[in-house]
């Protein structure tokens, strides 16, 4: 089955067809996945400014990095399952639009970069609090962090205009 | 001189013009909007989650406020000049009549006088007051006041 025969099948679902109708709850879910924006991508921010030696310096580095995970895991779960609920509702309509297409890839490659540094570099954030200068590495994946999720904010807003036909 | 009267001013100014005539001009501005908003966020929630005790108990309140202060001005002033040039492109025409316009407009005017004239003081001040369950308050109010400035802004988006 193609995937626009198995996304056909998902829009024609009735608890699809019934959020993306809704008086409330549809509005409900995405303003909690805009303002949620705040809470995951600011606190990360904060989290990528350190590592990038920004911010707050006179804390170690492991230690923001233990004291606000717990919140940007949080924000991110919220992110997650209101975009995954956002997409069940109205899933033709995104995958035919440029930009949320343009903004799927962008959000792999900020999940990349932080896998990678998870998998990588993370087990150091200790060393890093003795006085050691924090690896360009880690610097360089603070930076891509940033303007990886600049991108996902930015294309996810431009997926509501009509500059770009649809793609089928 | 009438509200209206001065919304019609500014909707007839050229930037406010050269905007509402572009097709991409409101787009880009928002986006930078939204940018900051992702940016004040941060610096907002880490002082106010510190205040109601949820985040970095360890850390004096007074020493996160100083870290984020530039940020938080910052980002401020860029999220209020990119909103005034996305109001002024439809001032009078859209955003006079629109309810939750104005329902943002004053959950902002309260959100930047809570914050600068109680949360701020607090945040900086005794750090008995900020640690106690006044300051856990004031966090919480400065949170549910931002939010309900966000919430206004998205609703806007939702009649037009």
């Amino acid at each position: 089955m193609s995937i626009i025969g198995f996304l056909t099948w998902v829009d024609n679902l009735p608890s699809s067809i019934a959020l993306r109708e809704s008086i409330w709850a549809y509005p409900i879910v995405e303003s909690l996945h805009s303002i949620g924006i705040a809470l995951f991508v600011g606190l990360l921010l904060v989290w990528d400014l350190r590592l990038m030696g920004y911010g707050l310096t006179s804390l170690p580095v492991s230690r923001v990095w233990s004291r606000l995970i717990p919140w940007i895991t949080g924000g991110a779960l919220l992110m997650m399952a209101t975009g995954v609920m956002l997409f069940f509702a109205k899933p033709l309509y995104f995958w035919a639009n440029v930009y949320f297409r343009v903004k799927l890839v962008t959000l792999v490659l900020a999940a990349l970069n932080a896998a990678a540094f998870h998998f990588g570099i993370e087990k150091h954030l200790a060393n890093w609090d003795a006085g050691e200068r924090i690896p360009i590495a880690a610097r360089i994946a603070g930076g891509a962090s940033m303007a990886l999720w600049a991108g996902v904010i930015v294309f996810g807003r431009f997926i509501a205009y009509n500059w770009y036909p649809q793609l089928f | 001189m009438s509200v209206l009267l001065l919304f019609q001013w500014v909707e007839s100014t050229t930037i406010a013009k050269a905007i509402n005539g572009s097709l991409y001009a409101f787009a880009y501005i928002e986006a930078i909007h939204l940018l900051a908003l992702a940016v004040l966020g941060g610096a907002v929630l880490l002082v106010d989650l510190r205040l109601t005790g949820l985040l970095l108990k360890d850390q004096p309140v007074r020493s996160l406020e100083r870290v984020v202060r530039p940020w938080f001005r910052g980002s401020l002033a860029l999220i209020l000049v990119t909103g005034l040039f996305l109001f002024a492109s439809l001032a009078a025409t859209k955003y006079y009549q629109h309810p939750y316009f104005w329902v943002k407009m004053y959950c902002l005017a309260g959100a930047l006088a809570f914050t600068f004239t109680v949360r701020n003081p607090v945040a900086t001040g005794d750090s008995a007051r900020s640690n106690s369950f006044f300051g856990r308050l004031v966090g919480l109010v400065s949170i549910l006041l931002w939010s309900s400035v966000a919430l206004a802004g998205k609703a806007i988006g939702y009649i037009s």
